[in-house]
């Protein structure tokens, strides 16, 4: 019920933003690291670089990267080379070092495209030290972009921002539950584009556009088997989803940056404690993603999905080298065989072709139908 | 022929070398806690209370290698300090050529024995496409879990070696050093902090305090051992050598391999690199080797393995390889010892992250290394799988126009597997180098 994103009314909307609002944009890797809410305090627009799918721009990203870096990190460097129209208006990017995809395509992109960019050091750990470290990144990432936008990030609008991004983060928590119901109008594919959309126009528009969804009068949609997909996120322009829902099946939780991992926590919004301090906490210790070291999330969080959720199969998607998810492979297998629940280990890059996909997604559906 | 007092200390480390279970033994005699180590980042540390550092690679079963059953026949005989004498006297019977052999054959003998450390972690569940060092270092680890008491890990750049670290804990204790891959003061306070954590937690396995005069104390001759690794090194790039090339390059993969433990017993390898250095300085009167034209070619990089067989093609092709690392990596730097030795050893580290903090920053390392060694071209080890170093190449490429220094791209994903391909590719490198210089 959610339309396909069409990029070129995002780019329209966005050069808007630039010119009447003189709003800066600026592209940050999508992974679950850096603050938006920072962003948008100091009066800019986070634009995730998000796009991804497209093997001719995965083989462009070779020629930077090797074949060993993940199709995605590979991708976005590739949409640089190819002066992708959406990247083009990029003012500035954030990147860090989530993963080596992240490390790697962010320095490219600092060398070869002439784009001002602010790298971010996450620790590894999530000890008290690491809390600190993180706070103090965050303090020089507030001033740089504070001198990149030329606008102030002053304590209350950075309350304000981060009140905002929690509404969204109901919103989406809200729709999501929506896909609990057997008869729910929605399906992943929606949820998919919905967040996408955000990612790319930020929190103002998602608001509105949110607002004005009309789920209780949509057609229901019956009987689908409830599916969460854990692990790697799923860019704008793979087409991973649309496959698993043209079986008889229904997404029900996407658990990777792409998805619940925005909004399943909410930030904890404590008046007397400084907003760095309190991005700083969320960003570390409620951190989704399976690069912190050791990964204590994931797992219970599944867990506690899959019955949430009632869910019926997991489907473990794990990027070619992507290194958190590969990483998780063998711990995640085993903890989900113990709770005795069907998982399905997917690891593929964009040339998978989409016949080898279908072969095994429809097996492992086939299977679970009759659990 | 390589002289009897070379001979004599080179001997000593690869005896040592291919030592580890004795060293266990002797570990668990004396009631030392042993402590894995992947790296030489932290080894004073783990000296400083009172454990043994080991580099897993190293515990294998080598009982049955021939030369090593003599060595240590003659050594339990006669000790080190008659080792000279015993080659004198074993010439003869095992002929001039065992010796050669045993310096040149090093590498691929180690090895070998690494396959069997790959296959075991393939059969355990290690990722078939990470790279070869990381399916080394957990087919090391995995099968010795009863024998180490803790490994240590590293937080560093390369989240996917941090993750080993993590499967690694799945098992077996770990101590983790993260190091922020910021060299600012909050990277040098969270370095700090991270370190008292590493402390903590090596003196409760141990039972032992790391006191300011113990880690002073390592940290010493760390630095002397670092010393007399670094004019060895220097002493490479001249000329005119002692060694035949082939055995100097195996000599610094020795020394590369060697260096991550100390062997165990740091007095031990300090002395023995401090005879080879002085050794090395001693040419002959019309003795030596002039290597004046041959080209000299740095790896890039060696610490996630690299193709054994290498050193062997280049001296076949009439170059030579230098492998410098640690000295890229500037683990060599020698650290303070004066004044707080956890604001010493933090900051040393830190300079360790800072060298390859990202890969521009490793590239211009490597660069400079190479043009202190007066190097004509760079051997770039692609390793596959690695997402770290390998995506390096193309900031090489760039880098390189601006020097005269030529490059060539090997692969390496397992041993053995592209020796032809090599031998082409790094044939006409130095094919394009002496028409350069010509
Ligand atoms: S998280 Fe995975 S897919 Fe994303 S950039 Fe990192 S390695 Fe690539
Ligand atoms: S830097 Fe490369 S070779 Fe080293 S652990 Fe990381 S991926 Fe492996």
């Amino acid at each position: 019920m959610i339309p396909k994103i069409n990029l070129q009314e995002i780019i329209t909307k966005l050069q808007k933003f630039k010119e009447n609002d003189d709003k800066k944009l600026i592209g940050v890797f999508p992974h679950s690291l850096i603050p938006d809410e920072l962003i948008y305090a100091a009066n800019a627009i986070p634009i995730k670089l998000t796009l991804g799918g497209d093997e001719y721009a995965t083989t462009k990203g070779t020629e930077y990267l090797t074949q060993a870096t993940c199709p995605f990190a590979r991708g976005t460097i590739g949409y640089f080379d190819q002066a992708n129209p959406l990247y083009q208006l990029l003012d500035a990017c954030i990147g860090g070092n989530f993963c080596n995809g992240d490390l790697c395509a962010s320095e490219m992109i600092m060398k070869f495209f002439n784009i001002p960019f602010i790298r971010v050091t996450f620790p590894t750990t999530t000890a008290p030290f690491s809390l600190n470290f993180l706070k103090k990144e965050f303090i020089l990432l507030k001033e740089k972009l504070e001198s990149l936008t030329g606008n102030q990030i002053t304590r209350e609008n950075l309350y304000t921002s981060i009140e905002l991004y929690n509404q969204i983060r109901n919103a989406f928590d809200n729709i999501n539950k929506q896909l609990k119901k057997n008869n729910s109008p929605l399906m992943g594919e929606d949820l998919h584009y919905l967040i996408h959309r955000f990612f790319l126009l930020g929190p103002d528009e998602t608001l509105n556009y949110v607002n004005q969804i009309e789920i209780e009068n949509a057609k229901q949609i019956e009987d689908k088997i409830p599916v969460l997909l854990s692990g790697s996120g799923i860019a704008l322009g793979d087409e991973l989803i649309h496959l698993i829902e043209e079986f008889n099946v229904r997404l029900v939780v996407n658990d990777t940056w792409s998805g619940i991992h925005f909004y399943h926590e909410k930030i904890d919004i404590n008046a007397s404690k400084a907003p760095l301090d309190i991005l700083a906490n969320h960003y570390l210790l409620k951190n989704e993603s399976s690069r912190m070291v050791p990964n204590t999330r994931r797992i219970p969080r599944v867990l506690n999905l899959v019955k949430e959720y009632d869910v019926k199969g997991v489907i473990n998607h794990i990027l070619k080298f992507c290194d958190p998810y590969v990483a998780d492979r063998i711990r995640f297998k085993e903890a989900l065989q113990e709770a005795d629940i069907p998982t399905l280990e997917l690891e593929r890059d964009y040339s998978t072709s989409v016949e080898q996909l279908k072969t095994r997604l429809g097996a492992f559906f086939e299977m679970i139908s009759y659990v | 022929m390589v002289g009897d007092l070379f001979l004599k200390n080179f001997l000593k480390l690869t005896i040592q070398f291919y030592s580890g279970k004795t060293q266990l033994k002797i570990a668990r005699r004396t009631r030392k806690k042993v402590i894995a180590m992947p790296l030489p980042v932290g080894v004073e540390l783990v000296f400083a209370a009172g454990a043994t550092p080991i580099f897993p690679c190293r515990i294998g079963d080598y009982s049955s290698m021939p030369f090593l059953r003599i060595a240590r026949l003659y050594q339990n005989l006669f000790g080190w300090n008659l080792l000279t004498r015993g080659i004198k006297f074993l010439r003869p019977f095992v002929g001039t050529e065992f010796f050669s052999e045993v310096i040149d054959q090093f590498l691929i003998n180690l090895y070998k024995t690494y396959e069997y450390y790959i296959d075991y972690a393939e059969n355990e569940g290690a990722p078939l496409d990470a790279c070869f060092g990381t399916r080394l270092l957990l087919g090391a680890i995995w099968p010795q879990l009863k024998n180490i008491h803790a490994t240590l890990g590293y937080g560093t750049r390369c989240n996917w070696f941090s993750k080993v670290f993590e499967e690694i804990s799945e098992k077996q204790p770990l101590v983790l050093i993260e190091i922020p891959n910021v060299p600012a003061k909050h990277g040098e306070e969270m370095m700090i902090e991270s370190l008292k954590i590493v402390i903590d937690k090596l003196e409760k396995i141990t039972g032992n305090t790391i006191t300011n005069e113990s880690l002073r104390k390592q940290v010493l001759i760390a630095n002397k051992i670092k010393e007399n690794y670094l004019k060895i090194l220097e002493i490479w790039s001249k000329e005119r050598i002692r060694l035949h090339p082939l055995t100097y390059t195996n000599l610094l993969s020795l020394l590369h391999i060697a260096f991550t433990d100390f062997l165990c017993n740091p007095k031990f390898f300090n002395q023995t690199l401090q005879q080879l250095q002085q050794d090395l300085q001693k040419i002959p009167k019309n003795g030596g080797y002039d290597t004046s034209d041959m080209p000299k070619l740095i790896l890039v990089n060696a610490f996630g393995g690299y193709e054994p067989h290498l050193p062997e093609i280049m001296d076949n092709l009439g170059g030579r390889l230098l492998i410098a690392d640690w000295e890229v990596l500037k683990v060599l730097t020698p650290i303070k010892t004066q004044g707080d030795m956890i604001e010493n050893y933090a900051s040393a580290l830190l300079q360790f992250e800072a060298a390859w903090m990202d890969n521009s920053t490793l590239v211009d390392r490597y660069i400079s290394i190479a043009s202190k060694y007066d190097v004509d071209g760079i051997l770039f080890n692609s390793i596959y799988g690695c997402k770290s170093i390998t995506p390096s190449l193309r900031l090489f490429k760039e880098r390189l126009l601006e020097t005269d220094l030529v490059l060539v791209d090997i692969g390496f994903q397992n041993i053995g597997d592209n020796y032809e391909q090599l031998k082409t590719r790094i044939g006409a490198m130095l094919e394009l180098i002496r028409e350069r210089k010509a």
